[in-house]
């Protein structure tokens, strides 16, 4: 087979098939692929299903702490474990643009594999497309996932968060965002940052079925605590108070943020999660989690206030002074001056 | 490891802040301009500015690159990428979405298929002209002296390697300048100001020593400061403490970073490839002469301005209702103005001052100033 994908990868012939045979059954080898049939026939669940889509396009593909494929298991994994669901089957979309390294390919596959074979998530079905070349950057990858909620079993509620509730993360913020900026070459930024990339879904299924009251869970991907924040407090329309001291980040992700201008709270994160919890509670959620893999740092961060006029998320600066946290607008540049 | 302490140093801020509200006279106001875009930032962000002795009142500086600039560089870029497929532009990230006056952008340009980059390094636009002779490579180059060397260095590197297909846009301007006009008041003419927060990044370049015949002349402290809280909080104290025994210094609280030559290297580059243009538009401020630079004629060969025959306009629109002028000039604050945080956002931005990180608007709308109670 050549070491490079063309346009008849994309065409469904023979070289379709080889393609399948050599990259994805070899990885991905299930009895729903083997089928090799137009869909797949799943099993039976006894409970509510979930169903989340995700697609991939971050540049540069492999960054430190992770890869184009990582993410797009742990994205969508992430989707379901905050809404409650255990992660069921998987679904892959592929656009790649010809001329592709097939070597490429296969390691975001094997990074994708492996993870489906770690936590028993197949994937189930997938679609290849290659586009011409100059149409596409490299490879894009969606992510289908389909998850479920075992009858009696809680699931997100943003409409039961009241006054009081405490807002608690469960780690250092910011780190996915600036190990993938810091892999542009035109920033020229020197760090040892390694994204945060992970799977949730463990963490999460065990704080619902020991904390049945969290009101809700969100993974602050892109746009950050900043972004997810803002979009549960308009939900609820209640304001949020985060204190700026709380908030647990690194010093080389500060500092990079402080040379650059960037806003921590706006980056991307790709293994965090935010619960909204009640109040009495709280400590014991901060508990659990700091004894769970990625939970150690977890940490309070804030609080759910009355209603005021907007919903609106303040944050309390470390020298006590206040501003809100706005929605994320646009792409954050770094400074000139 | 929080925000807390590797950003604000708090601990040290609020004495800081104690010491400064003993410090001012409760008989008399003073207004402070924080000439630098980054410090208006910082004051915001951090909360800062809600801390101070209620006499105190900041005056926000026209120390934003972006936002000073007149719409015509914009437009000439617009106008040369349209007539000229075979140029690329390159310019930094914040000049991508400024406004002309018709509402035109960079970014939109670039949607209509013309070729523009945005960039960190201006050796980036070098590099690539270097692997592409048959392409022009036009750097849009803006900023104060922050700035300028980089865009020099870059200069120095197409020369060195006689790459005659890379041509700078010179649009650097000139701190001193802005700074005499600031204070022969042709520019906030009915402000009082009491004293300067002088410009950290500036300064790493142009030295300490260059504000002193400012300070002298016009009887004005000057402190030179950093970025942090701590920083600028230590800055107002040491003006204040000045303007209180009626002295008129340049002190540098930002000694870990400022000397009093600044970089020499630097400067011989620019006296080396610069002169001053006789005068020169800003936004906000007006016509102030000797006040931008331009390559000198030996260096015509590279300048975008000569190649392609860019013409510098004096006239300066803006957007109905916006109020940027004014809020560049220091009469207006950005919540004052009927667009702010409606029709103007960072998204959609009416003006400049929305435009850049560094912009009065942009510092107060990302710190949500607009949302909150009594500013409504």
């Amino acid at each position: 087979m050549e070491d490079r994908i063309n346009l008849n990868h994309g065409a469904g012939g023979r070289a379709f098939d080889d393609l399948f045979h050599e990259v994805f059954l070899p990885v991905f080898d299930n009895k729903y692929l083997r089928q090799m049939s137009d869909g797949s026939i799943l099993g039976q669940y006894d409970g509510k299903l979930v169903l989340t889509t995700d697609s991939f396009v971050v540049s540069p593909r492999i960054f430190p702490g992770g890869s184009l494929g990582k993410l797009a298991f742990c994205g969508t994994v992430n989707d379901l474990a905050v809404m409650g669901a255990k992660p069921l089957y998987l679904t892959l979309g592929l656009i790649i643009e010809e001329g592709f390294s097939l070597e490429e390919l296969r390691s975001h596959m094997q990074d994708i594999a492996d993870l489906c074979y770690l936590w028993d998530i197949p994937v189930v079905t997938g679609d290849t497309k290659v586009v011409e070349r100059g149409h596409g950057d490299g490879l894009f990858i969606n992510t289908t996932g389909l998850g479920g909620i075992a009858f009696g079993q809680p699931s997100p509620n943003v409409e039961k968060i009241a006054a009081g509730d405490k807002i608690i993360i469960n780690g250092c913020i910011g780190n996915h965002g600036i190990a993938v900026l810091s892999q542009r070459s035109d920033l020229n930024l020197k760090c040892q940052i390694e994204s945060d990339c992970a799977p949730l879904h463990m963490l999460a299924t065990s704080l619902w079925k020991s904390f049945p009251d969290i009101r809700c869970m969100r993974d602050p991907t892109r746009g950050g605590l900043a972004s997810v924040l803002n979009e549960i407090a308009s939900c609820c329309r209640m304001e949020f108070n985060i204190f700026e001291n709380l908030i647990p980040i690194e010093p080389a992700v500060a500092s990079v943020c402080e040379l650059m201008g960037f806003e921590p709270l706006q980056l991307a994160n790709e293994g965090k999660i935010v619960v909204i919890a009640p109040s009495e509670q709280a400590d014991d959620i901060v508990a659990s989690m700091k004894s769970q893999p990625y939970g150690e740092n977890s940490q309070i961060i804030g609080e759910v206030c009355q209603g005021g006029k907007f919903s609106m998320v303040r944050l309390t600066t470390c020298l006590g002074g206040e501003r809100i946290v706005p929605w994320p607008s646009g792409e954050q540049m770094p400074r000139i001056c | 490891m929080s925000i807390n302490r590797v950003l604000n140093h708090s601990t040290a801020v609020l004495p800081i802040i104690e010491r400064l509200k003993k410090e001012v006279n409760i008989d008399r106001r003073y207004s402070i301009m924080e000439f630098c875009g980054g410090h208006t930032h910082s004051f915001v962000r951090s909360g800062l500015i809600d801390l101070l002795p209620a006499n105190i009142s900041l005056v926000h500086g026209p120390g934003c690159p972006v936002c000073v600039l007149p719409s015509h560089p914009v437009e000439n870029s617009i106008d040369l990428l349209q007539k000229h497929s075979d140029v690329i532009l390159y310019t930094y990230g914040d000049m991508m979405r400024v406004p002309t006056d018709d509402g035109d952008s960079l970014l939109h340009a670039r949607s209509r298929g013309a070729q523009v980059r945005s960039l960190y390094s201006p050796l980036e636009a070098v590099d690539y002209a270097a692997l592409h002779p048959e392409v022009k490579v036009v750097f849009l180059a803006i900023g104060f002296e922050t700035t300028i060397p980089p865009t020099l260095v870059a200069l120095q590197r197409a020369i060195d390697l006689q790459i005659g297909n890379f041509f700078v846009y010179c649009n650097h301007l000139d701190t001193a300048m802005a700074l005499r006009g600031i204070l022969e008041r042709e520019c906030y003419n009915d402000i009082e100001i009491d004293g300067f927060i002088g410009p950290g990044h500036v300064s790493l370049i142009t030295g300490a020593k260059f504000f002193e015949p400012f300070a002298l002349k016009y009887r004005k402290p000057i402190v030179i400061s950093g970025f942090t809280p701590y920083d600028l909080a230590l800055s107002l104290l040491m003006l204040v403490q000045q303007i209180n025994h009626d002295e008129a210094r340049v002190d540098v609280e930002y000694k870990r970073a400022v000397d009093g030559a600044g970089n020499v290297k630097a400067q011989t580059l620019m006296d080396r490839f610069l002169t001053r243009r006789d005068s020169f538009t800003w936004r906000g401020l007006g016509d102030m002469k000797h006040s931008a630079f331009k390559l000198k004629d030996e260096y015509a060969v590279y300048d975008a301005e000569v190649v392609f025959s860019l013409v510098n306009s004096k006239n300066i629109k803006s957007s109905k209702g916006c109020l940027c002028s004014q809020v560049l000039a220091g009469k207006s604050k950005p919540t004052s103005c009927s667009l702010f945080a409606g029709e103007c956002t960072p998204e959609n931005p009416q003006g400049v001052c929305m435009v850049s990180s560094e912009g009065a608007c942009s510092a107060y709308y990302l710190a949500g100033r607009h949302l909150r109670l009594g500013e409504l």
